[in-house]
């Protein structure tokens, strides 16, 4: 009963931002290709939350295939707000579809995120998020929870606009089967430039544990950021696994709306 | 979809008000200073203020890219010119300084021939000076936010033009109330004075080293105003269009290749705006001086980053927003209140101007002061000569090296000067108070500028005859 208003209201939304997005291209600076988002295209996020009182509609969609062949279609939309000065909540809920390991799909994903600094010249900017996986989806119990610490630097003493960005992820599974970790980490090395008048080009190197034990993950990626108008950015990604246990190859497409 | 506009508007407001109530919407600058600068700077960026609908959808946040792209396409040049200028002056030294204008100007103008399709903000092309002084960018990026807010105002035909007036007065409110920094609505007159840079050894440094790239800003700040009065002289119709169509070309073919010799100011080139939101036009006058004082520390040799950074964000702070100056909004003339923005007239192309006769005043009411056993008529004469050559861009014959200081120095070593203010950081209280008396005792009882009539819409005057530009002849 609750969700039928909701549904009206997100087709309404979204009908709004694609004719905004695609038929008038708008002027006002709120979204941010600079500002890099967990996923799009990349897993790499800055340190930097969105602008106080700005509101986000972001979505991505990855394919995903692994060592044995099998596929994994990863759809999440999700909403990014910048509720406080230096802070921003996200939720989500990831649609996994293949024949791949679809645990968690439709989870409810809430996440907040607050920026301690300003970078300087010698310090990076410092950010912590809390994220909690709530399980209302496929085959998950329990309430999974992850801290993960972000920093990002420029490049000093060039205006060309590089950055430095690393992620570290602790992730507990607060109710894990016989073969899955309860702790796992997730670490992050990325980085990012201005490589044209309205487009970023983003890389990174993920280390995952997997939630299976025994099995750890590596995958190199490498997207971009294009600006389309002041309200929109959409991306391209592409991944490549190194070693056993990591997937074959991913792509992503991803894009955002500032409303 | 529009049955539901009505409920978006609720939920709209109500987020807002539910969200203000929790984080604290609104900030008074006089308690979050900038200077001293603390230990550890937090990045706190606000979002542009939504239109109509509290969301971007549907409201006027579109318009002037939407209605006016090849006028945007020249703000995006130029804010490309703006963010690069503060890394080309740190990172290039000084005594490079002809060859780095010399290049930084073509860049400029390869930029305005093709420009960033979305205006970047200042970090996008200066990143280093973002990690260096971050206040500075705020700053700008800030008052740039209300440039866009003021020109889509303008451009949105959906607002009835007896609405205007309203929707200008609502972004005044957000841009002077959700930052710590915004600037002042108190005309240049006064926030000048507040500074207290004109006896600083870096005053003059970039428009005398830098004459090149420091005449490309002179358009940019003839460009930005003249925009405004061509949108407030035609109205909401397709008058608009070929007003700023005019406009713009007058900006390539005649302002560009002819560019003015001073700042010019928001009195001057848009009159009629000025009277309808003399706030904004005070908040562009503040903020084109901010660049220019920001060129003068950057570029000068004689002080380290972390000096020159404790002297910027004093600068930013003296200039900013008190509460109280929004009474001292309407206190200027208007010199050419029937001007045409479409026309570059003699007047806008020279030294002489709004700006320097502000600098003068200045200097007349700290003389007795620096020198209170008085000047001989001959030295008097020497001394406004090397004045009106530091106003003017590049160097002279006769011209004394270095800022107006070190020029007034070598001249009248006797001259007093308190050590501490001219020091980075340091605020000459002294001097800024007597100037701020001098301001009161002109202009303090002068009558406020008149509002602008807004019932009627204009109708956009023909174009006036001008003579064949220099540019096609």
């Amino acid at each position: 009963m609750i969700r039928l208003p909701f549904c009206r209201l997100g087709l309404v939304l979204l009908l709004g931002v694609l004719s905004r997005a695609v038929l008038m291209p708008t002027g006002v600076f709120a979204a941010d290709h600079t500002n890099l988002e967990e996923n799009i295209p990349t897993q790499v996020e800055d340190a930097y939350p969105l602008p106080y009182l700005n509101r986000e509609i972001q979505a991505f969609g990855r394919y995903e295939q692994d060592r044995e062949g099998r596929d994994l279609f990863r759809l999440e939309p999700r909403m990014e707000i910048g509720f406080a000065r230096n802070w921003q909540a996200r939720i989500g809920t990831p649609f996994l579809l293949g024949n791949g390991d679809r645990t968690g799909s439709r989870n409810l994903i809430a996440e907040a995120m607050y920026n301690f600094n300003q970078e300087s010249q010698l310090l990076p900017a410092i950010a912590l998020s809390g994220r909690l996986d709530i399980p209302t989806g496929l085959s998950s119990t329990g309430l999974d929870t992850h801290v993960r610490f972000l920093a990002t630097k420029t490049i000093p003493y060039t205006s060309l606009f590089q950055r430095v960005h690393v992620n570290v992820s602790w992730v507990r599974n607060s109710d894990p089967m016989s073969d899955e970790r309860q702790n796992r980490y997730i670490a992050i090395v990325g980085y990012s430039a201005r490589v044209a008048r309205a487009t970023v080009f983003v890389a990174d190197y993920v280390r995952e544990q997997q939630r299976r034990k025994g099995y750890d993950s590596n995958i190199v990626e490498l997207g971009i950021r294009q600006i389309i108008n002041p309200l929109t950015v959409l991306a391209l990604g592409v991944g490549a696994g190194i070693a056993e246990d990591s997937p074959e190859m991913r792509v992503t497409v991803g894009v955002q709306y500032s409303f | 979809m529009f049955c539901y506009a009505g409920r978006m508007r609720m939920w709209g407001s109500m987020t807002l008000a539910v969200l203000g109530a929790v984080s604290g919407c609104q900030v008074d600058p006089a308690s979050q200073p900038i200077y001293p600068p603390p230990l550890i700077e937090q990045r706190t960026e606000t979002t542009h203020l939504r239109g109509q609908r509290h969301t971007t959808l549907f409201s006027y946040n579109i318009d002037f890219f939407q209605r006016h792209r090849p006028a945007y396409l020249v703000s995006s040049g130029i804010h490309f010119s703006h963010g690069k200028q503060h890394d080309v002056l740190l990172l290039n030294p000084f005594d490079q300084h002809a060859r780095t204008d010399y290049d930084f100007n073509l860049e400029c103008l390869a930029y305005l021939y093709d420009p960033p399709p979305v205006e970047p903000q200042m970090q996008y092309y200066g990143p280093y000076t973002s990690t260096v002084m971050w206040q500075l960018y705020r700053a700008i990026d800030w008052t740039h936010m209300h440039h866009e807010q003021t020109y889509d105002i303008l451009s949105d035909n959906r607002i009835p033009w007896n609405e205007k007036k309203q929707w200008t007065d609502r972004a005044v409110n957000y841009y002077l109330h959700y930052m710590n920094i915004p600037r002042s609505p108190a005309p240049l007159d006064v926030t000048m004075r507040r500074a207290g840079v004109m006896m600083k050894p870096y005053f003059t440094r970039f428009r005398n080293y830098y004459p090149v790239s420091n005449n490309f800003f002179y358009y940019a700040h003839w460009w930005h105003p003249a925009i405004y009065e061509a949108l407030i002289l035609a109205g909401n119709d397709q008058e608009q269009e070929s007003m700023i169509r005019q406009t713009n070309q007058t900006g390539y073919l005649r302002v560009l290749v002819d560019r003015p010799l001073r700042m010019l100011l928001s009195r001057e080139i848009m009159p009629r705006y000025s009277r309808f939101s003399p706030e904004s036009a005070n908040i562009f006058d503040n903020l084109h001086m901010l660049h220019g004082i920001a060129y003068d520390i950057l570029a000068y040799d004689g002080w380290t980053i972390e000096e020159k950074r404790a002297e910027l964000y004093r600068v930013i702070d003296a200039m900013k927003y008190h509460p109280g100056d929004e009474h001292l909004a309407r206190k200027f003339q208007l010199p050419y209140p029937d001007m045409d923005p479409r026309v570059y007239y003699d007047w806008m192309k020279g030294a002489d101007g709004g700006m320097n006769r502000i600098m003068h005043e200045m200097l007349e009411e700290m003389m007795p002061l620096m020198m209170p056993q008085g000047m001989t008529p001959e030295m008097r004469e020497k001394v406004m000569a090397q004045f009106k050559m530091k106003m003017r861009p590049g160097l002279e014959e006769g011209e004394l090296p270095g800022s107006l200081m070190d020029a007034l120095k070598t001249l009248m070593p006797q001259m007093q000067m308190m050590p501490e203010a001219m020091e980075p950081g340091g605020t000459p209280q002294k001097m800024i108070d007597t100037m701020l008396q001098g301001w009161d005792k002109k202009y303090g009882s002068v009558p406020d500028v008149s509002p602008l009539p807004m019932e009627q819409e204009p109708t956009a005057p023909p174009l006036p005859a001008q003579p064949v530009p220099i540019s096609v002849r």
